[in-house]
């Protein structure tokens, strides 16, 4: 049986969720000795989750959520009181109407807020899972694919330059790397990214991804490279291809 | 009166009622994200946060939708917009060793022993998607009905992922153990 | 290259090693070979299986009941098949035991299990990949990498050798990156894909069957969407040429 479904029917059977006859097959698995360690580890991690105890809050939670009411509060009431003031009825009547077409537009724009806020909150849980996936250290291609899909954004904001820039400098996978220096490339009019790219020449290891670079620089035409590009025609380790790239870059940045 | 029913009287100005549900669903809220957050402190603001909001964007409640799958939204909203503002990536940077240490508290009279802090070292090295799916079905027992409905997914789905988050957990856990 | 000793040290025998096989019971995972070539193809069945390609090699009589082992400490514990094969968690790591003398193996791999090639050495051979349908990383230095009727996703990397490959009728993303050997990638002509082929100093060849929308050709590379767009399907080349077929 597949190691998943095997778990999974553990953990369903831990909880009391099988039938008669689901339960009988289960009974008959926990006699090979591997299934019966895997079961009690399972209902060892399981209990201690269930048992954990709940935690409280200190006395001061009440204290403050009482405050935050009366200000509230407070904050509602104030504008009718002050309506009450005004003199002739006609006023008061047209006043009440203003304040009513106030009280409307404001709920439309707390609306508007909060679909936003549902928006924001969606958002993010798209990026998370980018973030997430950009660090899976099972497969090369879903880490592949969230560096890719930050393509789709309109900017980029710090978390993730930072996530592009490690994967850039440090993914086992070259092709991962290749393409989170794609995508870094894709924002290079940013000042943070265009220092990240130079900054990770010296840095990068990957002969691969040092000629990808490399060119970049020679697009960009940034000549601030100038001393890399000879640091890696000096250095002994440097394998010919890179060399080649470096020699050809100098020529055409000088 | 239900939960529905409560916050529909918020809803409609009678802001008083909000003590209610304060009391049906602050240490609920609270026990959530200080397991998601880790810092007792920070959940309590957090909390706090989440019945401000809940007061502010009334409006934003639709009458007859579920209360609880609502307000462990707004749970969720604001723990990640504190995160967006703070910029710090989450329990990633937490010190490992002080992990486990957080939850004993000389206030509340709550000791640790190993187990649950093998248990909670073992929770921060999943997944924050896994973390919370944990969290929420295993440590504040809801169904798979309940989390489903309010991630507005399947509850086939939900289970295949808290069964994944459990052999993870399970995995690290044991691993832990040996050292 | 430190030249590697090889000691033979006295241990003791677990039964009979007969026809050379070696089988690993995991249908997930990460199956990473850090060997000079490998011949690997997908089955059906649940369980990772190393066999040689060697013939039946004869048997040293004074080496009944012992194990072979490297400078590095590393044992072969597969039943003389010349590989170290250790399981950790979700990972099989598999070594040579003689760095500059991989032995001719065949392997077998369930298509749940993630495979990757991993060679930095000189002395290397062909990796070849027949019938899979498993994701394949391949990051090589020497060694060519043929794959056979697999659909991807493919992450493959080469400085020297070459790379071929046919896919079978799906195809999922597609990354091959090398710098002096030549790309060649066969596809069936429906496949829908979201084109990307660079060469810097080298060609880059297309059926003129297929049918591709071209959007960006700047000077090193061309861009596209074949029938419609789809998959990601990067062909990267410096120095040698890209050629890509239809099935």
């Amino acid at each position: 049986m597949e190691r998943e479904k095997l778990e999974g029917l553990l953990i369903d059977f831990i909880d009391g969720r099988l039938n008669e006859s689901e339960r009988k097959e289960v009974k008959g698995l926990l006699n090979d000795p591997e299934v019966r360690v895997l079961y009690e580890q399972l209902k060892q991690v399981t209990s201690a989750m269930d048992r954990s105890s709940e935690l409280n809050p200190s006395n001061r939670m009440f204290s403050d959520f009482q405050q935050m009411l009366k200000e509230e509060t407070a904050k509602e009431n104030a504008p009718q009181q002050k309506q009450v003031f005004f003199t002739p009825t006609v006023y008061r009547a047209a006043a009440a109407v203003a304040l009513v077409m106030v009280g409307i537009s404001i709920g439309y724009f707390v609306n508007k807020f909060n679909a936003q806020q549902e928006t924001i909150a969606r958002m993010e849980q798209e990026r998370q899972e980018m973030l997430t996936n950009m660090s899976d250290p099972i497969s090369a291609s879903s880490r592949m694919k969230a560096v890719n899909n930050t393509t789709t954004m309109s900017t980029l904001d710090d978390v993730f330059v930072s996530a592009l820039v490690k994967t850039m400098n440090e993914d086992k996978n070259t092709n991962v790397r290749l393409a989170a220096l794609e995508a870094l490339s894709k924002f290079q009019q940013e000042p943070k990214v265009k220092q990240e790219l130079i900054a990770a020449l010296a840095k990068q290891s990957d002969p691969i991804v040092q000629i990808a670079l490399i060119q970049l620089m020679v697009k960009m035409k940034e000549k601030g490279v100038l001393n890399d590009l000879n640091r890696i025609i000096e250095d002994s380790n440097t394998i010919k291809p890179v060399k080649d790239e470096a020699y050809s870059g100098i020529l055409k940045l000088s | 009166m239900t939960d529905e029913q409560i916050m529909e009287a918020v809803r409609n100005g009678d802001l008083q009622q909000a003590s209610l549900l304060f009391d049906r669903y602050n240490k609920r809220l609270f026990n959530f994200l200080a397991r998601m957050t880790m810092d007792r402190e920070l959940a309590e603001d957090l909390t706090q946060n989440v019945f401000l909001r809940m007061i502010r964007y009334r409006n934003s409640y639709k009458p007859g939708h579920k209360f609880q799958s609502w307000i462990y939204q707004v749970a969720r909203n604001v723990f990640s917009d504190h995160y967006q503002v703070n910029k710090k990536k989450k329990a990633d940077h937490m010190d490992i060793e002080k992990v486990g240490e957080w939850v004993a508290d000389e206030n509340d009279g709550h000791t640790i022993d190993e187990q649950e802090k093998l248990l909670h070292r073992s929770m921060q090295l999943l997944s924050e998607e896994q973390r919370e799916l944990l969290i929420l079905t295993r440590f504040q027992h809801m169904k798979y009905e309940e989390v489903a409905e309010m991630m507005e997914t399947t509850v086939a789905n939900i289970k295949v992922k808290v069964h994944r988050a459990i052999s993870k957990l399970r995995e690290h856990y044991f691993q832990l153990e040996k050292i | 290259m430190k030249k590697l000793v090889v000691i033979m040290l006295v241990l003791i025998a677990t039964g009979a090693a007969h026809a050379q096989e070696f089988k690993v019971a995991k249908n997930t995972g990460r199956l990473e070979l850090h060997v000079g070539r490998a011949r690997i193809e997908g089955h059906s069945g649940n369980e990772i299986i190393f066999t040689s390609r060697d013939g039946d090699k004869e048997r040293d009589p004074r080496a009944e009941g012992l194990a072979t082992i490297n400078s590095l400490g590393l044992k072969d514990n597969t039943n003389g098949l010349g590989l170290n094969v250790t399981v950790k968690g979700d990972v099989i790591s598999v070594y040579n035991l003689k760095k500059n003398n991989s032995p001719d193996i065949r392997i077998l791999v369930p298509k749940g299990v993630i495979v990757s090639f991993e060679h930095e050495g000189v002395h290397g051979g062909t990796a070849e990949f027949r019938n899979m349908e498993n994701e394949i990383e391949v990051s090589a230095q020497y060694n060519s990498v043929e794959l056979e009727n697999v659909t991807g996703p493919l992450t493959i990397r080469t400085i020297y050798g070459h790379v071929e490959a046919t896919l079978g009728s799906t195809v999922k993303d597609i990354s091959i990156v090398s710098v002096y050997g030549y790309v060649d990638l066969t596809v069936p002509a429906a496949t829908k894909a979201d084109l990307r082929m660079e060469t810097s100093y080298g060609e880059i060849l297309v059926d003129p069957d297929f049918k591709i929308e071209f959007s960006s050709t700047s000077d090193d590379r061309v861009s596209g969407k074949m029938n419609g767009g789809g998959v990601a399907m990067d062909l990267t080349c410096n120095y040698g040429k890209v050629y890509l077929r239809k099935k």
